[in-house]
This record gives C-alpha cells, structure tokens and sequence, in this order.
C-alpha cells in the first residue's frame, strides 16, 4: 500500500499552495459574486437614467407651460395697452361723463351730417323713390304711426323727418324708426337718426340715410 | 416639433383673446327676442333662431349684444352676422341692421345690410367696423324669410365679432 506520508519539506510547500488555492477560490467566488451582482445591478442604471430623463422632460414642460403663460399675458397686456395707449391711465369715468360725452357726440353727429345735407346737390328722383316707398310702407302698415313732416334726398344723403302720431311709435312697438331697415330703399344703407322731445312736446325724428352701398360719410 | 405646438398654442391663445364670437344659440331666449307682432320664428337645435312660418312676411328679431369686455372709451369693433337665406323668392331675402344706439334712447346709427339671393349654404353679412364707446348699446336686428318649402328655413346662425388686437 503506498502511503504518502508528509515530509517537512512537502508540509512547508503546502501551506503556501492551499494559501494560493485558498485566494483563487476566493477571487472565483468574489468574482462570480460580482458577476452576480452586476447582472443583477445592470437594469438600475437604465431605470435610473429614464427617471432622470422623465424629469428632465418633466420640467422642461414646465417650463415651456411657464414661457406659454408669460408670453400670453405679455401679449394681452400688450393688446390692452395698443387698444387705447391715451386712455391707459384713466379709471372707468362716471355714469355722468358717460352720458355728457354721448350727448355731445351725438350732437357733433347730427351738426356733421346737416351741414353735408345743406351742401349737398338735390336729387329728385331719389326723393320721389323714397317718397314713393314711404307712402307704400304706411299703407301697408310696415310703418305706422307716425306721420312724415318732410323728406329731401340729395346727392349723397336723404334727409326725413317724422313725427308721432300716437304715444311711443317712433321709439318702439309700432312701425317707427325701427321698420326703416326693411325699406328696401336703405337696403345696404346707413342710417343715423336723432329723437328730438323738446319744442311742442311731441316727438320727432331726424333721419339721415346715405346712398344704398354707401356709407355716412360724414362720421366716418 | 415641440416648438410649433407651443407656437400653434400660443396663436390659438391670442386668437380667443382678440376674437370674441357670439353665438346665436346660447343667445336665443334671454338675448334674443321677436317682435311681438311676429309669432313665426322658433327655436331648434339644428337651425338655432328660424322663421317657421310658411305663410306672410319676414319675421322679426332683435339680439341685444352685451359687451361687458369694452373698457376703453373708444373702441373700434368689426361685426359680421352668419345667416342662411333659403328663400328663392324676391323680396324674401334676409335683412340685418346693426344698432348703435345711444344709452338715452336719443338717437343712434343703423347700417342695414340684405342678402341678395338664396344660398343653401351660410352667407356673412358682413357690417365692417364701428365705434363703439361708453354709453352706447349694441342690438342687432334681423328680418327672416318665410319658408318656402324648396330648400328649408332660413336662419340666423351666428354673431360674430371680432375687435383689433393684433
């Protein structure tokens, strides 16, 4: 039988080798642990990189939402301020200034369109179509209610006036100012029309009509 | 492709801002009203405002504009109002006129605008601009058609209108 017996030069190199196996095996073992590991690990740098890309992505949203906003504000107030820069400063005016200002439009208004009525030429024939459909209009009862005081029509303007004939016509319910449009002599015209209640108590109406296509000049 | 979606945002944005539609059906009712000497025009969801009668004249109705946004004392606003004018008949066209009146009842300016034949499609009457300023009101009158029974009712579709900005 052969016996291997362990001499002290074999033990000397023994300690040494098993040393050796012992730091191989460890680094086998450390090192498939490793492998280990990092194939388990792999993924978490991709998850990592989506959720930092996910933010990224995320803010920049939110920072076009903010450029979006800011820039829609700026050109809002940019409109308000283009819409009327004289008036900018200026709060609401009163219910007073209001209606001193439309007053005093109103009568520029008017003043405007009688002194273009004085200096326009007369025009007959225009004036007869308009009388003739007037007079149409109040038999039908189209317009009712009132009473025509006179009517000229010139060059460019036709000038009517009206009176009521009962309480009320000429503003509403009945065929007054209102049923002009469906006059088809004002068809595509323009109309400006004043309500005077002053003098002998009852209403009368002064009625500027431009040319059918045409605008009033005047108050343009 | 980020940018022109912000872009097309962005104008879409500006676009309300300076365009101020006001459709006709969610006036009818409250904003919207008929002479009480026309009882034709009717209310559907598919024509909005219409005139259903078949017999007699134009049926008439009055939209009073509320413009609650004016907050300037002189503002330049451009009106067009959408109608349909399905009556082939003279003298049965679609007639709108804009009112601007004065608060006082003491005056104002009307600008009257007709179809000039019948369309199956939607006609623009289209009013231009106006001032407008405090005090001052804004209705809309429109005269509609009988049905002629050939090619349907006619209508009153929109109100559009649209003051400057950009």
């Amino acid at each position: 039988m052969l016996r291997l017996q362990a001499t002290p030069r074999s033990r000397s190199l023994a300690l040494p080798l098993a040393a050796i196996l012992g730091s191989l095996l460890t680094l086998l073992v450390v090192k498939g642990v490793a492998r280990h590991k990092i194939a388990h690990q792999q993924p978490e740098p991709d998850t990592d990189s989506q959720r930092v890309l996910g933010d990224i992505a995320s803010i920049k949203d939110k920072i076009r939402a903010l450029e979006f906003s800011t820039a829609a504000a700026a050109v809002r107030s940019s409109i308000s301020q283009r819409a009327a820069p004289e008036h900018a400063d200026l709060a609401t005016p009163s219910a007073e200034e209001v209606q001193r200002a439309a007053k005093a439009r109103h009568a520029e208004a008017l003043r405007l369109l009688e002194d273009a009525f004085i200096r326009d030429s007369p025009e007959a024939a225009w004036s007869a179509e308009v009388a003739n459909e007037f007079n149409e209009a109040m038999k039908e009862g189209t317009i009712a209610d009132v009473a025509v005081t006179s009517l000229d029509c010139r060059s460019t303007l036709c000038k009517i006036q009206l009176h009521e004939t009962k309480v009320g016509s000429l503003q509403g319910g009945g065929g007054g100012v209102q049923s002009l449009p469906q006059l088809s002599v004002f068809r595509n015209s323009q109309i400006y029309f004043g309500i005077d209640i002053s003098g002998d108590g009852i209403p009368t109406a002064t009625i500027y009509a431009s040319r059918p296509g045409a605008k009033l000049a005047p108050l343009r | 492709m980020q940018r022109a979606i912000g872009i097309a945002l962005l104008v879409l944005a500006l676009g309300s801002t300076a365009t101020a539609a006001v459709p006709e059906h969610f006036l009818h009712g409250t904003k919207c009203v008929t002479d009480s000497r026309y009882g034709g025009i009717q209310y559907g969801p598919q024509y909005g405002p219409y005139n259903n009668a078949s017999s007699g004249g134009r049926q008439l109705l009055w939209c009073s504009l509320d413009l609650q946004d004016v907050s300037t004392l002189d503002y330049v606003y451009s009106l067009t109002v959408n109608v349909t004018d399905r009556n082939e008949n003279s003298g049965q066209d679609v007639t709108c006129s804009v009112w601007t009146m004065n608060a006082d009842g003491s005056g104002g300016m009307v600008s009257v605008l007709s179809t000039s034949s019948w369309s199956q499609s939607v006609l623009g009457l289209a009013f231009g601009n106006f001032y407008l300023t405090y005090g001052t009101f804004v209705d809309v009158q429109c005269y509609l058609p009988i049905y002629s029974g050939n090619h349907g009712y006619s209508n009153l579709v929109s109100i559009d209108l649209q003051y400057p900005g950009l």
